[in-house]
C-alpha cells in the first residue's frame, strides 16, 4: 500500500487516506482478504495522529469496503462488482462536476458547456 | 485512563484552573506557551505537587491509593529532572532492572546503540538531545500503560525532535494499549502524534480538539481591512489586528471558503493559534 | 526498595577516589591507631557517604523524576535508613578485620572480648548521628545541612571522647555504669531517636513539593 499525503491540501487527511485506499482496492493493487496496516502502524508510518487512520478505516468500512475483525485487524472486503463500479462512476461524476465549476467560472453558459461536450463525444 | 477534575493551582498571580481526560488507548496533547501551566498539570497527575482543589484519578484510583505495581505502569519523563547526572547509562540499566518488574532491558539496550547513546559515559558528558532521548527511553523502556512525557522535544534540533517523535511512534505501535500524554510548545511536533490537542492558556484550557477536526476545519483567514465588515464573524474563534486588516482564527474553513471565495485562507496550525492568544 | 538501593549503591561508587583516600587512610592508621578509632572512624565515613547519596538525589531537581518512579515517599525515607545501616554495619564488620589483621602483625595475641562493648558501641553512636543528619538534608538540601554537619561533627568528636571516658573510667563507677548497661541503653537511645527520626523523615518528604 502506497499512501501519499499533502498536508497542505484542503481536502481533509482522512478523506485523502480513505480516497487512495479505495482506488488502490478498485484498481486491483489490493485484492480481497489482503490486511491492511494496523491502525497505529500506518499512523506512525504516515506521521499522523491514529484517530485520523481510525477515521478513515471506519469509513472505509461503512462505505463496504473493509472489514474490521475485532482484535484480528482490518482487511478489504470481498470485492462487490456492483459497489465497485458505483465508486468509480462516481468519482467521475465527481471529476465531471469539477469541470463544470471551473467552466461556469470562466463565464461559460449551460448551452456551451453541452456544446463542448458535443464535440468531444464526437471524437469517439 | 487519567481524569482531572477541577484541578486549582496557584503560585502568586499565577491560577491553575482545568478539567481534563486522557482516555484509554489515545495520545492526548497540550500546547501552550512557556509559563502556560503546562508542566504543573504534569506534575499534579504524577503526584509531585499537592492541589489547592480537584481530584485527579488514574484508572479511576486516587494517586495516593496508587499500588507500588500500579506506579509501575507508569512512565514519566520530566523536562528538568532526570537520574544523577553522575551515573553512567550502564549504571541505569542495572538500576532500571531491579525497579521495575518488566524491564525490557533487550529493547533499552538495542534503542541506546541505534541512538548513539554511550553506556560508559556520565549523563552529564551527553548532549542535551542525548539526554533528552535517555530520559523519554527510560520512560518506555518498562511496557508502561501510561506514558507522560513534559515537553521531550523541548530545546532541541530537527533531527533530534524527531528521533523523539518516532521513539513514541514505535511505543504505540508495540503496545497497542498504551496512553500517552505529552506536552509541547511546538504544536506541529504534536500534530502528527497526538488524536487530541488541548492548547493552555494562562493555566486554562482555551481549545480542546480532536487534531483531525483541528486539521481538517481549523483555518486562518486574513481579511483585508474593506472586506472585514461585511465578513460573518459568527464562527471566528480569535481576531488580531495586523497591518494590512484583520487575522481571524476560525473552526468552519468550509463555511468562509463557500461563502467567501476570494478570501486568503491557510490551513489551521494550532502554533498560529498560540501566536495570537 | 531494591532499585532504591542499587542507585544508592551506585551513587556510592561515583565517588570511588575519595572513598580510595579514605580507604588508604584508613589502612595507614590501622597500623598506628587504637582499633576503636580506627573502626569508629570507619563507620562514621560510611554512614556520611550514606547520607550523601541524598544530596545526588537533590542535585539538578532531581527528586522530581526520583518520585516518579514506582515506590512512595515513605520507602524513599525507609530506604535511607536502611542504606545508612547497611553501610555502617559493612564498614563496622571492614574496619574490625583490618584491626584484627593489624594487631595481628603488630602483636602475636589479641583480645577483642575485652574492646568489644566499645567496638559495638560504635554503631548506635554513629547511627545516632545518622539520625540526625538524615532528616535535616531532607528539610534542608545540601548547601544547608552541609554547615549543620560541620558543627554536628564536632558534637560526634565530643561525644566520642565523653563516651571513651566513660569506658576507661568504668572501673572507677562499676555501679553506676557497666559497658553492658551502657551499650544497651546507648542501642535503646538510638532505637527511639530512629523512630522519631524516621516519622519526622515522613512528615518533610510528604510535605514537599517538586
Amino acid at each position: 500500500m502506497q499512501i501519499l499525503l499533502n498536508n497542505n491540501s484542503m481536502v481533509p487527511i482522512y478523506e485523502q487516506l480513505m480516497d487512495q485506499v479505495k482506488s488502490e482496492i478498485i484498481n486491483g493493487t489490493l485484492k480481497e482478504n489482503d490486511s491492511l496496516p494496523s491502525v497505529r502502524a500506518l499512523a506512525g508510518e504516515l506521521r499522523i495522529s491514529a484517530l485520523t487512520v481510525k477515521k478513515a478505516y471506519d469509513r472505509l468500512e461503512e462505505e463496504g469496503f473493509v472489514v474490521t475483525v475485532h482484535g484480528k485487524g482490518t482487511y478489504v472486503a470481498a470485492t462487490d462488482r456492483q459497489l465497485t463500479m458505483e465508486a468509480r462512476r462516481k468519482s467521475v461524476e465527481d471529476d465531471f462536476a469539477v469541470a463544470v465549476d471551473r467552466a461556469r467560472s470562466v463565464g461559460f453558459s449551460k448551452d456551451e458547456i453541452r456544446e463542448i461536450i458535443g464535440i468531444i463525444l464526437e471524437d469517439y | 485512563m487519567v481524569k482531572i477534575e477541577k484541578l486549582v493551582k496557584a503560585y502568586g498571580d499565577f491560577r491553575l484552573d482545568l478539567s481534563m481526560e486522557i482516555k484509554d488507548g489515545t495520545v492526548t496533547g497540550i500546547v501552550g506557551k512557556n509559563g502556560a501551566g503546562k508542566s504543573t498539570v504534569i506534575r499534579a497527575i504524577l503526584g509531585l505537587i499537592r492541589p489547592d482543589s480537584g481530584q485527579i484519578t488514574i484508572n479511576g484510583k486516587e494517586l495516593s491509593r496508587l499500588s507500588e505495581a500500579e506506579k509501575a505502569r507508569v512512565g514519566a519523563a520530566l523536562s528538568d529532572s532526570g537520574f544523577s547526572s553522575y551515573l553512567r547509562v550502564e549504571d541505569i540499566v542495572c538500576i532500571l532492572r531491579k525497579m521495575y518488574p518488566v524491564f525490557d532491558e533487550r529493547f533499552f539496550r538495542s534503542q541506546c546503540t541505534s541512538l548513539r547513546l554511550p553506556f560508559d559515559r556520565k549523563i552529564k558528558e551527553l548532549s542535551a538531545g542525548m539526554r533528552a532521548k535517555l530520559r523519554v527511553l527510560v520512560a518506555i523502556s518498562h511496557r508502561a500503560g501510561l506514558l507522560i512525557l513534559d515537553e521531550p522535544t523541548a530545546g532541541l534540533d530537527a533531527e533530534a525532535r524527531n528521533d523523539i517523535l518516532d521513539l513514541l511512534r514505535q511505543v504505540m505501535i508495540d503496545n497497542d494499549r498504551c496512553s500517552i500524554l505529552l506536552t509541547s510548545h511546538i504544536s506541529s511536533d504534536l500534530e502528527g502524534l497526538c488524536d487530541e490537542i488541548y492548547l493552555l492558556h494562562d493555566g486554562k484550557i482555551v481549545l480542546h480538539e480532536d487534531t483531525d477536526i483541528l486539521l481538517s476545519n481549523y483555518a486562518v483567514l486574513k481579511v483585508r481591512e474593506e472586506n472585514y465588515e461585511t465578513l460573518d464573524k459568527r464562527y471566528l474563534l480569535s481576531t488580531k489586528k495586523e497591518s494590512y486588516g484583520y487575522l481571524c482564527f476560525t473552526n468552519e474553513k468550509q463555511f468562509y471558503a463557500e461563502n467567501y471565495p476570494g478570501l486568503v485562507m491557510e490551513k489551521g496550525k494550532i502554533d498560529d493559534l498560540i501566536l495570537m492568544m | 526498595m531494591f532499585g532504591l538501593i542499587e542507585k544508592d549503591l551506585r551513587l556510592t561508587l561515583v565517588r570511588k577516589q575519595t572513598l580510595f583516600i579514605f580507604l588508604a587512610m584508613a589502612l595507614i592508621m590501622g597500623q598506628s591507631m587504637e582499633g576503636e578509632f580506627l573502626v569508629g572512624y570507619l563507620t562514621m565515613f560510611a554512614v556520611l557517604v550514606a547520607i550523601g547519596t541524598t544530596s545526588y538525589d537533590e542535585f539538578d531537581n532531581g527528586f522530581a523524576f526520583l518520585m516518579t518512579l514506582p515506590f512512595d515517599r515513605k520507602t524513599y525515607v525507609r530506604e535511607k535508613y536502611l542504606f545508612c545501616l547497611m553501610m555502617a554495619a559493612a564498614a563496622w564488620c571492614f574496619g574490625i578485620v583490618l584491626y584484627v589483621i593489624g594487631t595481628g602483625i603488630r602483636h602475636s595475641a589479641i583480645s577483642l572480648t575485652g574492646q568489644l562493648p566499645m567496638l559495638l558501641g560504635i554503631i548506635p553512636t554513629v547511627l545516632i548521628s545518622a539520625c540526625v543528619m538524615i532528616p535535616l538534608q531532607l528539610k534542608f538540601g545540601m548547601e544547608k545541612s552541609r554547615m549543620i554537619l560541620f558543627a554536628l561533627f564536632g558534637f560526634i568528636v565530643v561525644m566520642t571522647a565523653a563516651w571513651k571516658k566513660v569506658m576507661d573510667n568504668g572501673p572507677a563507677l562499676p555501679d553506676a555504669l557497666p559497658p553492658a548497661a551502657v551499650l544497651l541503653s546507648l542501642t535503646a537511645a538510638f532505637l527511639l531517636l530512629a523512630l522519631a527520626s524516621y516519622r519526622w523523615s515522613v512528615r518533610i518528604m510528604e510535605k514537599k513539593e517538586f
